[in-house]
């Protein structure tokens, strides 16, 4: 992973940064912006991004900037809107209106679809695995198809750290919801990515695991990844998160660290402690 | 707390709960007459079609009722090992998710629960085997003025005894883990046995064929009424009714010896297979049936894909590496690609059997592109991977092309060596099977790339929606039929002797391809 994200990183062009800005919401306002002071262009840059359902909004004018080395985190109760976020900014949904681009192109082009792929991992909230792949199979398969050195040892090493060791021969059907969950993350890790994004990935995890999830996404930060993840356990981005969006109905409900979102009752409020 | 409780038997318990279904149950009684109706109705247009294929001959050979008849023993071996084989996911005994819950778990008598299935389903054989011995009679009726009483006495009940040994062996099958390993791991054994079985009917060695096991003994009367000589066959139908007696009781003896485990796995693989049956999804079936029988036979599976010289080359060894764990694909594949050879040989005197050819051809290339089908079913899959869903689903056809020209190379050479013309006259169609193989492929994948059918289109699409079912499926093969056809009319100018066919028909077929690769290539998932 260390070499794969500085491999990244180095292929889009820009210097490994740990800064972030975030605007466009009133709690965010210049208000606790970590701006590196060379910093030129945002990693990720979202502008009034926003999805309508027919009458329902899932989001609505979503504004964001993410530097590389620094971690965002949606919170919000089921149904906010989080999916949907990370969803229109890894390209994987057409926004009802406004636009992303990650490195200044536009998540929506399809012409370089196959170069924000080289960036952009994702694990979506659903394990989805192929069916006749095995646990290893999985690592071996992306780890090549990225173009991976030393794919046994990284995928050895990831197996390890996430416990997979005794089921690294098992089919998915054979495995828990929580070991899927695992292979997943182990297979958007074992490759190089400059943006990581993460729907619910601590659903289905034991205690140990998320301790060990943690300190690879706190690896992944600080080796210069951005780092995009959802989730309504916001105990979990403590000491990982810079920011967090609080969503609740599609809307921005308030941006800051999970200091102030805590410390400010927004929590409680939307029920997710 | 103490609640005063009595015995029930089995049969008081189900015929219970049977009458109160019936009670809730949402069909009336003109909904059952005309569900008798249609039955009555299908199953006379059955008897017709049946008499048409005798009438049609679609070979050019005229058939009597002997040389019909003489193919009796390869039926049942098929249909024995079909019912055996069922066992192994299914079986005779088989209760629902809410039977095991309530009936099954209460302290009933495990042994009469058993032999209650185990009697429904032997009463079913009964009458599939008495369908056989009519269907047997009414081949009779056609073709010979034989005595068709007793015929269809012979027929009904030795087809009767293969069918209660079946569901005798199924039980067998369905309750011991060795024997349903077993079962499933002989495929290959039953295929070369089923081989040996036709090879011993076509080149007239009928006898060592009938000695051979119940499906021999079961037609030995049939075949001797139909003027064949059979030594000894009273001794085969003697034989016959032993197998029956001894499996039927030991099935009996054997009725309490499954867990309740077993019986609870197999009543959750009946419920998800029956709701895929109500939507038609055939694949769903399949996949559970291979679960089921999984649990007793987990191939190795150290071995995995290998470090590519080139990144994409990871899908196609992808590819090579499923179908070496389930190699079902392949050999089905095959199958349907001999199957193609055969009728094209003979489509020379019968144009129907080109058609039959064709359909066979492009049902080997859509058995080969299942991996799209489970990318279809899994879009999120892909994002894993470095390269757009429509370029993954180009990448997964590049092993069926590869599989469907070995196969092509293979008839060919296999015609040539028949001597139907010589394998140097055959030099064309193996410069242009690769195209043809591609052409067959990646229309097969084009198909394979939509959604599943929308089965509420059948529901709720009004007049039109068989008219839509039946061009939704017919898409990928007239995809096929349309650049095949024009290909395989300038390759026939080819074969006169004029090379530039050839070539022509090359290009059109490698064209068509193309596109629909293109077409292929520009497909993105289903949105979640």
């Amino acid at each position: 992973m260390r070499s794969g994200s500085t491999e990244g990183l180095q292929r889009v062009g820009l210097p490994i940064r740990w800064s972030m800005a975030l605007r466009g919401s009133p709690a965010s306002t210049n208000r606790n912006s970590v701006t590196d002071p060379n910093e030129s262009q945002p990693l990720i840059d979202v502008r009034l991004l926003g999805r309508d359902y027919g009458d329902v909004t899932a989001l609505d004018d979503l504004d964001l900037e993410v530097e590389p080395g620094s971690v965002v985190a949606f919170v919000g109760q089921n149904g906010s809107g989080k999916t949907t976020a990370l969803r229109l900014i890894a390209g994987r949904l057409e926004p009802s209106r406004g636009s992303a681009t990650i490195a200044g192109v536009d998540v929506q082009d399809h012409q370089a679809s196959g170069y924000l792929r080289s960036l952009v991992s994702f694990v979506p909230d659903q394990p989805a695995l192929y069916p006749d792949l095995t646990v290893l199979d999985h690592l071996h398969v992306v780890g090549f198809a990225h173009g991976v050195d030393a794919v046994d040892e990284r995928a050895e090493s990831l197996i390890t750290r996430l416990g997979l060791e005794r089921r690294s021969h098992s089919l998915p059907r054979e495995l828990s919801r929580g070991m899927r969950q695992k292979t997943q993350l182990a297979c958007a890790l074992i490759r190089p990515f400059s943006v990581l994004m993460l729907d619910e990935p601590v659903s289905g995890l034991d205690p140990g695991s998320r301790r060990e999830l943690h300190a690879l996404l706190g690896e992944a930060k600080a080796e210069g990844a951005a780092v995009l993840l959802s989730t309504h356990q916001i105990d979990f981005v403590e000491g990982l998160a810079d920011r967090m969006v609080v969503l609740r109905d599609g809307e921005v409900v308030t941006v800051g660290t999970y200091a102030e979102v805590t410390a400010g009752g927004v929590a409680e409020e939307l029920g997710l402690r | 707390m103490t609640v005063a409780v009595h015995g029930s038997s089995v049969r008081e318990v189900l015929g219970s709960v049977r009458r109160l279904r019936r009670r809730h149950s949402p069909k009336s009684g003109a909904d059952r007459f005309t569900d008798a109706y249609l039955g009555a109705f299908l199953f006379a247009y059955g008897i017709a079609a049946v008499g048409w294929l005798f009438d049609v001959d679609l070979t050019g050979a005229s058939f009597s009722f002997h040389d019909t008849v003489i193919w009796m023993p390869v039926a049942l071996f098929v249909a024995m090992w079909g019912v055996i084989r069922h066992g192994t996911w299914q079986g005779p005994v088989l209760y629902s998710t809410p039977e095991m819950q309530w009936v099954v778990s209460s302290p009933l008598d495990r042994r009469q629960l058993v032999i209650t299935r185990l009697v429904r389903a032997g009463t079913i054989g009964a009458i599939a085997g008495a369908a056989g011995g009519l269907l047997v009679t009414i081949i009779a009726a056609t073709m010979t003025d034989v005595g068709l009483v007793g015929v269809f006495v012979s027929a009904t009940v030795s087809v009767i005894a293969v069918a209660l040994t079946s569901v005798a062996l199924a039980w067998h099958t369905e309750r011991s883990v060795v024997l349903s390993t077993a079962v499933t791991r002989s495929s290959p054994l039953v295929a070369a046995v089923a081989g040996i079985l036709v090879a011993g009917v076509t080149t007239g060695h009928e006898l060592p064929v009938l000695w051979s096991g119940p499906w021999g003994w079961a037609s030995a009367s049939s075949i001797a009424a139909s003027g064949g000589e059979v030594t000894g066959w009273p001794i085969m139908v003697a034989l016959l009714v032993v197998v029956t007696v001894v499996a039927v009781g030991s099935a009996v003896v054997t009725a309490d010896h499954i867990p309740d485990e077993e019986l609870w796995r197999r009543a959750e693989a009946k419920s998800t297979a029956a709701a895929a049956m109500y939507f038609g999804d055939l694949r769903t079936v399949r996949r559970v049936a291979k679960r089921q029988r999984a649990r007793s036979h987990v191939r190795g599976r150290t071995r995995t894909v290998r470090h590519p010289r080139r990144p994409w080359l990871v899908v196609p060894d992808w590819d090579l590496l499923t179908l070496r764990r389930d190699p079902s694909r392949l050999v089905t594949s095959a199958i349907f690609t001999a199957g193609a050879f055969v009728a094209a040989v003979a489509a020379a005197e019968r144009a129907i059997l080109g058609i039959v050819a064709f359909l066979a051809l492009y049902a080997a290339a859509a058995r080969l592109v299942e991996p799209i089908r489970v990318e279809v079913e899994q879009p999120d899959g892909h994002l894993m991977l470095p390269w757009t869903w429509g370029t993954v689903l180009v990448l997964h056809t590049i092993v069926p092309v590869v599989a469907m020209t070995v196969m092509g190379w293979i008839g060919i050479v296999v015609v040539g060596v028949a001597g139907f013309d010589g394998v140097s006259g055959l030099w064309p169609f193996a410069v242009v099977a690769p195209f043809a193989a591609g052409a067959f492929v990646l229309a097969a994948a084009v198909s394979a790339a939509r959604k599943p059918f929308p089965i509420e289109t059948l529901v709720g699409g009004g007049d039109a929606s068989p008219v839509l079912a039946v061009l939704w499926f017919l898409v990928g093969p007239a995809l096929a039929a349309i650049v095949i056809n024009i290909a395989f009319g300038m390759l026939r100018t080819g074969l006169e002797g004029d090379p530039a066919g050839i070539m022509s028909s090359v290009l059109f077929l490698a064209a068509g391809t193309a596109a629909f690769a293109t077409w292929l290539r520009t497909r993105k998932p289903a949105s979640p």
